[in-house]
């Protein structure tokens, strides 16, 4: 698929020119400002320009391909309060785990996240990680579990 | 997202609520090729293999386990059935459970299996020896557990075996007086014994397998405990099949998943998933309660066999479905000790022995895990034996018999076993004699239907 590909080509140049330690979510932020700016003048859908959605789910099927042991899938639960998504997101961003799809709720002050995260070039672990983000929710009262990607795609899908 | 929020949350609640673990993952060792004229030299040759071929068992799957986020509960070994290797060989085979045993610390997996002698249709004279040193071997030793082959349907029941296997529980009780008769929870008499069985304490490493294999034992009942009570009270027994087989489908995918990645990761063959139901003594882990939830006061009453039928043949569906490597028992576990919900069963009477053995004739394997008083004769342990051992025989399936007769207990006292082995009510026997039938020995001839060919 062309729109993959065009999508790992403005990834690598935005690191190529950031470097390897760029922030993981500006760059993906950027990813999908420069594909939707883009896009329409490929002609993508024939008419008008996707939505961060649409673009989002193209870059997480091109990262499906890369097989799931890598990935893992962060499911977080508990009472809401300001700061859950900030303290996930800057252990996995200091682990440099990037941040593939995130669907985050809140229904009667109970709050619910899950993340896919790709652990491909992930500094650390997979059991230190576990260990930071288990810390981690206890510091802000949530539960927090980190399981590898393969499970849910062993159970739930043929 | 490529998961709906509701499939990761049945995940989570699984793994992290409803106690989904593997219960074992189980490295079948062939040690045939340590076989020499000598126990000692055998024993070391032994001890040298099971070192050198485990020695990354448990670190590895206890990674897999963390990485994937499922529990494995233990780490086991099932050498080759050990009175094979003392054929024509000088010295005590103690000594040689007694080296497996060390090994098998020294890598630091829970159990090694495979004491075993498979005598289904006679003895040869070392086997006749080797059955009389089980209860020592299995009284002296920390992680060694053993079985008896008495009965196949191809060759009938070995009654000879089975009379001198209930001398030899007897025994074990006594050697381990101090323990509440322990010994007994590491053997098992077993009708048509599997070879790829990766539960304990009947796992050994049958002579048709290759050098090694890793094979996997999936638990789950609070898993399927929690779909049933969760499921409308009047939905009808099909559609609740139906529900357990979908669970049994998804517990079954977890289990070869952690499975295959321990064959791979170790560099040994995957062999197979056993998809049994295999109760905890955690509340709601429990295969009597998952009984209770269909729609029964209490496990045990009328209508349970039944309701056990559905729930064992809808597991072997669902399991069958996920995997082409499905073997070993494949259905539900019924261990009064090791089973919450069976031991208040037992308690209030509702569960009896006589009740226990209907079950088996539809469950995964048989009387298990049952504490009767320690005055029950051996002839009485041998005549439920020989009950279990014709229900296998008859209905080409495996049954086997784990029962303990605790020295100094009687009726309606507790037993304490700890860990997985849990603790038991003691169960009453029939106070009629069995004797002289015990007493003729011989063998019941295989049934018509083994005539197969």
């Amino acid at each position: 698929m062309a729109n993959e590909e065009l999508i790992y080509r403005i990834t690598r140049a935005i690191y190529d020119r950031l470097g390897a330690a760029a922030d993981e979510t500006t760059v993906e932020q950027l990813v999908t400002d420069i594909y939707r700016a883009v896009e329409p003048a490929i002609g993508k859908n024939g008419s008008g320009p996707s939505t961060p959605a649409q673009a989002r789910a193209t870059f997480a099927d091109s990262a499906a391909q890369e097989g799931s042991a890598n990935r893992i899938v962060i499911s977080v639960f508990g009472v809401d309060h300001p700061g859950i998504v900030a303290g996930v997101a800057e252990i996995l961003s200091e682990a440099q785990c990037s941040i593939i799809d995130i669907n985050q709720t809140v229904v009667q002050e109970k709050f619910a996240m899950v993340i896919i995260a790709n652990a491909a070039r992930a500094q650390l672990s997979v059991a230190d990680l576990k260990n930071r983000l288990r810390s981690e929710g206890e510091k802000l009262g949530v539960h927090i579990y980190a399981q590898r990607e393969d499970l849910f795609n062993a159970m739930h899908r043929i | 997202m490529e998961y709906t929020q509701a499939e990761i949350l049945q995940t989570v609640r699984m793994t992290e609520m409803e106690h989904l673990d593997i219960r074992t993952v189980t490295l079948g060792l062939s040690l045939r090729d340590c076989a020499t004229e000598s126990i000692e030299t055998t024993g070391q040759r032994v001890r040298e293999k099971i070192e050198r071929v485990a020695s990354r068992l448990v670190s590895t799957v206890d990674e897999i386990g963390d990485e994937i986020g499922i529990r494995v509960a233990n780490k086991r070994i099932a050498v080759t059935p050990v009175s094979i290797l003392t054929e024509g060989a000088r010295g005590n085979p103690v000594d040689l459970g007694r080296a497996i045993d060390e090994a098998a610390l020294s890598v630091g997996v829970d159990f090694v299996g495979g004491y075993s002698a498979l005598v289904h249709k006679g003895f040869t004279r070392n086997e006749s020896e080797f059955l009389d040193s089980i209860p020592e071997a299995l009284a002296s030793t920390e992680t060694l557990c053993g079985s008896v082959n008495a009965a196949t349907t191809r060759a009938g029941i070995n009654m000879d075996a089975v009379a001198r296997v209930g001398r030899l529980i007897k025994e074990a009780a006594e050697r381990t007086s101090d323990r509440g008769g322990l010994a007994c929870a590491k053997f098992v008499c077993f009708a048509n014994a599997v070879e790829d069985n990766p539960f304990m304490a009947g796992a050994f490493h049958g002579i048709g397998e290759p050098e090694a294999v890793v094979n996997v034992g999936v638990s789950g009942p609070g898993v399927v405990n929690h779909a049933v009570q969760h499921a409308e009270s009047d939905l009808p027994l099909h559609e609740l099949a139906e529900l357990i087989k979908k669970l049994s489908f998804k517990l079954a995918r977890a289990g070869e998943l952690v499975g295959r990645e321990a064959a791979r990761r170790l560099g040994i063959p995957f062999g197979i998933i056993d998809l049994s139901l295999a109760p905890t003594p955690v509340p709601g882990d429990s295969v009597a309660n998952i009984l209770e939830a269909m729609g029964f006061e209490r496990a045990g009453t009328h209508g349970t066999t039944a309701a056990l039928a559905l729930l064992t043949d809808a597991v072997k569906k669902g399991g069958a479905m996920a995997s082409n490597s499905v073997g070993g028992m494949s259905g539900a576990f019924i261990p009064v000790s090791e089973d919450a919900g069976m031991i208040e069963a037992a308690r209030v009477g509702a569960l009896s022995l006589d009740k226990l053995e209907a079950w088996t004739s539809v469950c995964s394997v048989g009387i298990d895990m049952v504490a009767v008083p320690g005055s029950t004769s051996a002839e009485t342990i041998a005549a439920i034996i020989a009950d279990e051992m014709a229900i296998g025989v008859m209905n080409n399936k495996t049954t086997a018999v784990r029962i303990i007769p605790v020295p100094g207990r009687d009726v309606g006292e507790m037993v304490e076993f700890g860990g997985l082995l849990g603790n038991a009510p003691i169960l009453p026997v029939n106070r009629f004699s069995s004797d002289q039938f015990i007493r003729r020995g011989g063998r019941i001839p295989a049934p018509v239907h083994s005539l197969r060919n």
